[in-house]
């Protein structure tokens, strides 16, 4: 067996290990490296044309097998743009009364503009211990890193951790390296929402740091407090579960989340978000 | 009567690959380990763009470092080793990998099953399932353990690894007769 291993495999060998650290240390320096933005700018128009064959095959799919269920899905939704529509109406009212009320207060509108870059999804992450997916927008179309990305509904979907002339990487809201300071809406209690995809629970959010004297209910919403970087108000999800966690000290919510990831197609960047 | 040419003028003018002065063996050689790169582009795209979307316990498959061990099996430690470097540094690359140690234990890995079935097991099918498909499944485990040592997996996860390894396993049976076929261009199939 000795015989096989010649020193051109001995070159190799050692060659992977130096590459191995040199790339360790370069990627925790920084987040920048030209040749992965060269390989990912040269792969990312052949994964979009794999990408939208598979969502048109899917489409197709759809129409010849699932024609039922889609039928009753589409009554259903019917419904509920109804009542979302009643609801939108109510909520035109209580908008103007507020800005009448804020008037005679002579108090200042909050100034959150910001516009949205839409993007398609063309990759998806496949190891096990981070959730990322890649669409076909990138610097050249004004996408930076740190921007948030979100459903048409506005449904938080993650952040922008890598960038290249024409993709972007987001880290989604299941992935355990994000951490968005959140808030339960009606209850008004703070916390910090964390995806559970490295814990037990990949396809869920934690809302960890609740006060122990916490009313929780389930199907709360729980959405951004805003930030530099989050604007509020954008859905996480809603709880399915809560209780104390291991300190005993304070509570946590386990979230359903509102994007539902895997089936997402386009998701929409936040630009020129100003939070002031 | 005219003399039959017993030799063939050359062309006024010889092209890119004629000044190259490649033998035909060498343009084979380069077609060859073209189609290897075209391939494991393909099983690329076909991976991050198609079949991330379907998954078993938020578990899916990792073709490419499965095509890398099959390529290496056939084509030998000598030559196989470089192949096994330079593609598993693009897969790197292209954001897929988890991070730089997926390189160096793709390389470590396809280098030694290679070595391993040169010294001990008959050149067939067999050999290539049972050598590829160790190398994938200790890929797996060793990649679950680096993420239990640097804290970004849980060991309850193990499991989405093992359903990881054994999809893609699944893909050696296609994937062998695929490079056999590119293997057969231009020499001898399994080097030894």
């Amino acid at each position: 067996m000795k015989h096989f291993f010649t020193n051109r495999v001995r070159v190799v060998l050692v060659a992977a290990v130096l590459l191995a650290a040199i790339l360790a240390v370069i990627s925790g320096v920084t987040n920048i490296s030209l040749p992965k933005m060269f390989v990912q700018g040269v792969l990312t128009p052949a994964r979009a044309g794999i990408s939208y064959l598979t969502d048109q095959a899917e489409r197709l799919y759809g129409y010849l097998f699932k024609y039922e269920s889609l039928a009753a899905e589409n009554e259903a939704l019917k419904q509920e743009l109804a009542q979302i529509q009643d609801a939108a109406r109510t909520a035109d009212a209580i908008t103007r009364e507020n800005e009448r009320l804020r008037a005679l207060l002579d108090l200042k509108d909050s100034d959150e503009k910001y516009r949205f870059m839409d993007g398609y999804i063309i990759a998806w992450s496949s190891n096990d211990w981070s959730n990322t997916i890649t669409i076909n927008r990138g610097t050249n179309h004004g996408v930076e890193q740190d921007m948030c990305a979100v459903t048409a509904n506005g449904e938080l979907v993650g952040l922008v951790s890598e960038v290249g002339p024409n993709y972007a990487v987001i880290k989604t809201v299941l992935d355990s390296s994000l951490e968005i300071s959140a808030t339960i809406a009606g209850a008004g209690y703070n916390g910090i929402v964390k995806g559970g995809y490295a814990d037990e629970s990949p396809d869920k959010l934690r809302m960890n740091y609740l006060p122990n004297t916490a009313t929780i209910h389930i199907k709360d919403q729980v959405v951004t407090t805003g930030s530099t970087v989050y604007p509020r108000n954008l859905i996480l999800g809603h709880v399915i579960d809560a209780g104390f966690d291991e300190s005993g000290v304070a509570k946590f919510a386990l979230l359903e989340p509102a994007a539902d990831i895997g089936s997402l197609e386009q998701v929409f960047i936040v630009m020129d978000y100003n939070a002031g | 009567m005219g003399l039959k040419k017993d030799f063939r003028e050359d062309k006024p003018h010889s092209g890119f690959w004629g000044k190259l002065y490649l033998t035909p063996k060498q343009r084979k050689g380069i077609l060859k380990w073209t189609l290897y790169g075209v391939l494991l582009v393909v099983l690329s795209l076909l991976q991050d763009s198609m079949l991330c979307k379907f998954r078993i316990m938020d578990a899916t498959t990792e073709l490419v470092p499965v095509g890398i061990f099959v390529i290496c099996l056939l084509e030998g430690a000598e030559s196989g080793c470089v192949f096994a470097l330079i593609s598993s540094l693009l897969y790197l690359f292209s954001g897929t990998a988890a991070g730089p140690y997926t390189m160096l234990f793709i390389t470590a890995l396809a280098v030694g099953v290679t070595i391993w079935r040169q010294a001990y097991l008959q050149k067939g099918f067999v050999a290539a399932l049972l050598c590829a498909g160790t190398a994938t499944f200790a890929l797996q485990m060793l990649q679950f353990l680096t993420g239990l040592f640097l804290q970004v997996t849980h060991p309850g996860r193990y499991v989405g690894f093992l359903i990881t390894a054994g999809l893609s396993i699944l893909a050696i049976p296609v994937l062998y007769p695929v490079v056999l076929a590119i293997e057969t261009i231009g020499g001898e199939t399994w080097k030894e």
